[in-house]
């Protein structure tokens, strides 16, 4: 159970790895803003192959990443199921009737087009957790939430809460599963019974954990005071985050791939190339 | 009844990019009657080991028997084999949870599902084999015993549930040397009760003076099974696996370097003085 931080960070060397975090949290939230401009199945084709290269420069196997789609698979069934049956169309439209469960066509390619936005929202942040550790992350944020500081929102205390909160997920995890253990040693009991039963049953882990939680608190605060923590005044960093040029070329890389889309989407300069013709072949 | 262990192999996390291999099949043997020292550097597998014990950690590959019984199976006796193999983790205080001591310690056997009588019973009796004193002690929250009294406690509630086999994972880390020497006889004095005793520890003293044999372990194989006497008295192998001597050991060591007419498998106190004794009087340098 160690292994299990919070989020999924798969370690290796890549391109994407290596990206700012900083870049890479601004990517990912504008990539979110430019699913909400995908509406045509082209659109979504471009997506999934940007996506696709995107993965395959991280290095994290397909795989992998499809699996955690699978956390969001009953969602998708479920809005799927939903709008087909719910599904107003005109009746020449009609693909299939039986009582009051109609089917139209265009239906169907909503729902079908509401599943992809689905997945395509949940893949940004999967790459970008797959490849960003948590610490990264929270470093990210506080940077560039920065501006905020100004206007006295304790930005550093915020991230720093975070961090150790971060920090200390695994440490829960590793500690959990050793009272666990010490407590099945006895003969406890976790896994029959109704769910009160089971609730019940591990009053024995969490009172200790709870217990040994507030002892490291404890001890993390004497520890950061011993060490003259002072909050963010006059504070370094030891791993100082750099913008380099690999992060101006993906962001411009992507800036360029959402010009496209927008491009499907309101067809400026129509006399150029009508892109729209395109959509029109699906 | 014994253990017998045959090509265990053990992989945390299998197949991600965290795998890692903690045990590379290992073969041990240990008998009735055995108290058996299991030393080893940090991470050489100790404890991933002695978790195969009572089906904590699950047997991916080789054969595990305790008592006979075969802990491969999925599915298998649990409540059988944990109540006969007591398990004690490193510092085990911190599995303590319930108000009172008495209920703390009284916790393994009624998983068991004894009765009240016999549950009431063997409480009174582990946390007097333990070295306290129960009609004081027995009311009172763990949480605010010392750091002994509290091991002492959760000792109690393995000994409470009568195992035949019991496993101690660095019974006396973190303790001052009073209590270290407390706990130890103890354990000697608990071993009378069950068949094995199997103590994991990093503190030659205590193997050398309790263990009839000793495994040592390096980097999750089993480098060999020895006699205490037989192992510490090998100067290079020590050296090359980096274990330390006991200090009596050492002393006579380092006094057979310097000519004197010791044995340098000497472990324990008496002989060492009576070795010391022994030759001066051969030196004519005091009365016989
Ligand atoms: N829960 C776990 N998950 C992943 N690896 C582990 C886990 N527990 C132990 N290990 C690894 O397995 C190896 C053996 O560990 P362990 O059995 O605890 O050694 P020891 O008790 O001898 O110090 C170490 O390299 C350790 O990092
Ligand atoms: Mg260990």
């Amino acid at each position: 159970m160690r292994e299990i931080t919070l989020g999924q960070y798969y370690p290796v060397r890549s391109v994407i790895h290596s990206l700012d975090p900083r870049a890479k949290l601004v990517l990912m939230i504008a990539y979110i803003v430019m699913i909400f401009f995908v509406d045509t199945f082209v659109g979504y084709g471009l997506v999934l192959l940007f996506l696709l290269l995107v993965i395959f420069l991280s290095k994290v196997p397909l795989g992998k990443v499809l699996k955690s789609l699978k956390m969001i698979l009953f969602l998708v069934i479920f809005t799927v199921v939903m709008s087909v049956l719910f599904y107003n169309g005109n009746e020449n439209d009609l693909l299939w009737g039986w009582g009051i469960i109609r089917i139209y066509s265009q239906g169907l390619i909503n729902a079908g087009k509401m599943a992809l936005r689905l997945i395509f929202l949940v893949l940004g942040p999967t790459i970008l957790t797959f490849t960003t550790t948590p610490v990264q992350l929270t470093d990210a944020l506080e940077s560039l939430l920065k501006p905020l500081s100004y206007i006295k929102v304790p930005v550093h205390s915020l991230a720093m809460v975070m961090s150790i909160a971060l920090r200390l997920i695994p440490t829960l995890v590793e500690e959990t599963d050793k009272i666990q253990n010490a407590q099945k040693a006895r003969c406890a009991d976790f896994e029959t019974g109704n769910i009160f039963k089971r609730a019940k049953a591990m009053l024995p882990v969490l009172i200790p954990l709870f217990v040994s939680s507030f002892r490291r608190a404890d001890e993390l605060a004497d520890a950061m005071d011993s060490r003259c923590y002072r909050g963010a005044k006059g504070r370094t960093r030891m791993k100082k985050m750099h913008f380099r040029l690999r992060d101006a070329v993906s962001l411009l890389i992507f800036a360029l791939f959402f010009f496209v889309i927008l491009w499907l989407r309101y067809n400026f300069f129509p006399a150029f190339f009508d892109l729209s013709l395109l959509t029109w072949l699906v | 009844m014994p253990v017998r262990i045959e090509n265990l192999n053990f992989e945390y996390n299998p197949k991600t990019p965290f795998a890692k291999r903690a045990l590379f099949d290992v073969t041990l043997d240990i008998n009735d009657g055995d108290f058996f020292g299991v030393i080893g550097h940090t991470g050489s597998g100790k404890s991933t080991l002695i978790s195969h014990l009572n089906a904590l950690t699950r047997v991916q590959s080789g054969t595990l028997f305790v008592n006979g019984m075969d802990l491969s199976p999925k599915k298998i006796d649990f409540k059988k084999l944990r109540s006969t193999v007591g398990m004690v983790f490193q510092y085990p205080e911190y599995q303590l949870f319930a108000e009172t001591v008495e209920e703390d310690v009284a916790f393994g056997p009624k998983n068991i599902g004894l009765s009240a009588d016999e549950i009431s019973q063997r409480v009174r009796e582990a946390i007097t084999m333990v070295g306290l004193d129960y009609q004081s002690i027995r009311s009172r929250s763990p949480f605010d015993l010392s750091g002994g009294q509290m091991r002492r406690v959760a000792l109690a509630g393995i000994i409470a549930m009568r195992p035949d086999i019991l496993v101690l994972d660095e019974p006396t880390a973190g303790l001052d040397p009073r209590g270290k020497q407390e706990i130890l006889t103890l354990i000697k004095k608990i071993k009378q009760t069950c068949s094995i005793v199997i103590m994991i520890s990093h503190n030659m003293d205590e193997v050398s003076a309790c263990c009839n044999r000793i495994a040592v372990f390096s980097e999750g194989k089993v480098h060999g099974v020895y006699e205490p006497r037989e192992l510490f008295a090998q100067k290079e192998l020590l050296e090359k696996l980096n274990i330390d001597m006991p200090g009596v050991t050492n002393i006579a060591s380092m006094l057979a370097d310097r000519g004197f007419n010791v044995d340098r498998s000497i472990i324990s106190e008496d002989e060492l003085v009576d070795a010391i004794v022994g030759e001066c009087q051969r030196r004519g340098l005091c009365a016989k």
